[in-house]
């Protein structure tokens, strides 16, 4: 369960860093992330946090699931930025495998 | 401070960090490793790691107690848990007024119930004092210093938040190899990933010590406990049984060179005084099915009824081990029994077992009341200890069985730790069992008086990660590590951006040498701890306390070596040195500790060999830095203008 939620976050984290200028280049080669392609990798990426939060809260069910919430969110921040200094390709793989921000389509490049 | 708010939060940002920085980077690299006190501790004492929790451990105690107390007023039991693998005893002699740290204790094997003298040793429990009461330092003083930091880190946060422009686009970034925008990165990451740890540990630290800051409040010696508990009179978790020798001050209280091991000084008679007043009045009270809190009680007819028929099931279910051979199951108790053993005497420690009876005038009333045969009175402990299961979903740590061995005997269970963060500012429940098995009376987690209360209760929990599972403490530790690469690097960055203008300038000289012995070296003085106590002789004299000053002499050391040396290969040459030495460390170990590797790892210690992973990680990032510093000293020198004007530094906004 843990694994599945820091896997989860770290996919919500992917949406996020794709939805800024220097990361978007990453997987998209060039171009930037317009304002709606990044509201959309936004909303998919908070989605994807919420998730996290429900399976931490499946994990523990009071109010410490919160706290493990919050950790696992450091966790998971931490190894996004790991991948795009040292595996971007890894990075790429996940956001092509792992990531429903990629049906936005119409919005992204 | 001129310019606009980026700029003033720049200044703010940079100043009020780094005229305490050095004092920061050690507050939070102990206090990362104050998470694993108990873990750090139970390294330090290889006497321990031979232990192996059994399901015999109960067993093992009640007869160890039967042996050497059997006419006790109290018997205290701290059962081996996720965070200690030994067994720890205490009690309460006839006639005996409870006295904290003063009464009969030992420490024994979980599997085969051997005493175990293990090595005096300040343990997890120094580098725990240190991160909120430095050393040496009257106890106010170092708590008003270290106050002071955290207020000036509180500070650091909340300025670097507002002067960082690109907070969200640099979120993820990181670019080795870019001289001083790799530093900046560094500290970006450090910082700004683990934002809310940072906040919330900065805070509720402050809040901890607070007292200290507000010179104008009445009573002194502020700050409430900082890591410590509770106000004075009040008492601290009830879980802090006096009868733990295991080491943890929130679990056993029973510190490793505490009072009785010069610890006084280090104000650990001080801090037990007025906290254990209250602390044995709710245990006794406890144990006498009372309420001394009068609140948080549970316990209605219906609810008591419900729990006993578990109990009663419970009970049932194991009878037929109870008439299995050696009694397993059920341990049965009776005074005539028990004296017989008990006069043998055998394995009593010296100091501790003057309790042996036939002995002195007690031995004689000892051999009175054992003329008189009573009847035998079976206390069913793992039924007990089952319904407490249930009902808190965490095992007890903590059995304390009053008037033990007779049919009066009653029996109070605590778990380990509190699982919320509302629990109040400390305390367990308990669940009180007569001889037959019935629960008599439940208390529920003591909760604050007052919505203050409880605030302050629950950052008090927090700092000190006191609800924490083992994984949730892992989560701590990550997080703290973070912090302590958000401090070390902010220091550096201070003087690898002013390297060019102030080279020579005796300002940037001073904080250099400081940067280098207060990180570099802190590291040498952590490992040279952990050698001491292993190398130094396991008999000699205020061993805690020699420990102690090798951790300081290293230190020391690294300075006299950052002052004089610090420009031919510094950083290289300590950075090397405490590289080696943790990278040795898990070899020292299973050098010097009676269990190898292989036992280590088929007795499931991992406690220790957890320590070993996280020496073998310090090590490995040590090397990742001797070799950038290897490769920086591979590239040619920049030369230093010492006979130039230092250059004004001329920060761009938006950068620490």
């Amino acid at each position: 369960m843990i694994v599945l939620t820091i896997l989860v976050l770290v996919l919500g984290f992917v949406h996020f860093a794709v939805s800024t200028r220097s990361f978007y280049k990453v997987v998209f080669g060039k171009g930037f992330p317009s304002k709606a392609a990044r509201n959309w990798l936004h909303l998919v990426g908070y989605g994807y946090l919420a998730l996290g939060l429900w399976l931490c809260y499946q994990f523990r069910q009071d109010h410490v699931a919160i706290l493990i919430w919050v950790g696992l969110l450091h966790l998971a921040a931490v190894l996004v930025a790991m991948m795009l200094t040292y595996a971007p390709a890894l990075f790429k793989q996940s956001w092509r495998f792992g990531c429903l921000g990629r049906l936005g389509q119409k919005w992204l490049a | 401070m001129k310019g606009g708010l980026r700029k003033s939060m720049t200044w703010l940002h940079t100043w009020s960090s780094l005229i305490v920085i050095w004092l920061l980077f050690a507050i939070f690299l102990t206090g990362t490793t104050a998470f694993f006190k108990d873990e750090i501790t139970h390294w330090m004492t290889p006497e321990q790691h031979a232990s192996v929790p059994s399901e015999h451990t109960l067993d093992v105690a009640v007869e160890r107690l039967q042996s050497v107390a059997p006419f006790a007023q109290s018997w205290s039991i701290n059962l081996p848990d996720d965070r200690s693998r030994t067994l720890g005893l205490s009690w309460l002699g006839e006639g005996e007024e409870q006295q904290r740290r003063r009464g009969p204790r030992e420490e024994l094997d979980a599997g085969t119930g051997q005493p175990i003298e293990g090595r005096e040793t300040a343990g997890g429990d120094f580098l725990y004092r240190f991160h909120f009461e430095l050393w040496a330092i009257p106890r106010d003083i170092a708590r008003t210093i270290v106050g002071a930091a955290t207020m000036l880190m509180f500070i650091a946060i909340i300025s670097g938040i507002i002067m960082h422009r690109k907070i969200f686009a640099d979120f993820f970034t990181f670019r080795p190899g870019k001289k001083t925008a790799s530093w900046v990165d560094a500290h970006v990451v450090g910082s700004v990933l683990a934002l809310p740890f940072h906040i919330m540990i900065t805070f509720s630290g402050l809040i901890l010590l607070a007292g200290t800051l507000l010179f104008w409040q009445g009573g002194g010696h502020g700050g409430g406990g900082g890591g410590q508990g509770g106000q004075g009179g009040q008492g601290r978790a009830p879980m802090e049984q006096p009868g733990g020798p295991q080491a943890g001050a929130e679990r056993g209280g029973a510190e490793r060179g505490g009072a009785e091991r010069g610890g006084a000084e280090r104000g650990g008679a001080e801090r037990g005084g007025a906290e254990h007043g209250g602390q044995m009045a709710m245990r006794e009270g406890a144990v006498n099915g009372q309420n001394p809190e009068g609140r948080g009680k549970q316990g209605g007819h219906a609810d008591m009824a419900a729990l006993n028929e578990v109990a009663s099931t419970g009970r049932q279910g194991r009878q037929p081990m109870a008439d299995g051979a050696g009694e397993r199951g059920q341990q049965r108790v009776g005074r005539g029994e028990a004296a017989g053993n008990g006069a043998s005497g055998d394995g009593i420690r010296a100091g501790r077992g003057a309790r042996a009876e036939g002995e002195g005038p007690r031995g004689e009333r000892g051999q009175r009341r054992q003329a008189v045969q009573r009847e035998a009175v079976e206390l069913d402990l793992r039924a007990m200890l089952a319904v407490a299961e249930q009902r808190w979903q965490q095992p007890s740590y903590n059995i304390s069985i009053s008037k033990p061995m007779t049919e009066d005997a009653q029996v109070t269970l605590q778990p380990a730790h509190r699982t919320k963060l509302n629990n109040g500012k400390w305390g367990v429940p308990s669940m009180t069992f007569d001889a037959s098995g019935n629960v008599v009376e439940e208390t529920a987690t003591p909760e604050a008086d007052s919505v203050l209360g409880a605030l302050r209760g629950m950052f008090k929990i927090l700092h000190e990660a006191k609800f924490a599972d083992i994984f949730v403490r892992w989560m701590f530790f990550f997080s703290g590590v973070l912090g302590t690469v958000m401090v070390g690097s902010g220091a550096l960055l201070w003087s690898i951006k002013r390297e060019r203008q102030q080279a020579g300038n005796k300002g940037f000289e001073l904080v250099s040498a400081l940067n280098l012995a207060g990180v570099a070296g802190l590291f040498v003085a952590l490992a040279t701890y952990f050698w001491a106590n292993r190398l130094l002789p396991v008999e000699m004299a205020e061993r805690r306390d020699a420990e102690i000053y090798c951790f300081f002499a290293a230190w020391g050391l690294c300075l006299l070596h950052a002052a004089v040396l610090r420009q031919k290969q510094g950083w290289l040459i300590q950075l090397s040195i405490a590289a080696a030495m943790f990278l040795l460390l898990p070899v020292l170990d299973f050098m010097t500790s009676p269990v190898g590797f292989i036992g280590a790892v088929g007795g499931g210690d991992w406690m220790r060999l957890s320590f070993d992973l996280v020496a073998w990680f310090t090590a490995a990032g040590l090397t990742t830095a001797v070799l950038h510093q290897r490769k920086k000293a591979k590239q040619p020198q920049r030369g230093k203008r010492k006979d130039s004007k230092p250059a004004k530094p001329q920060l761009k906004e938006g950068q620490a």
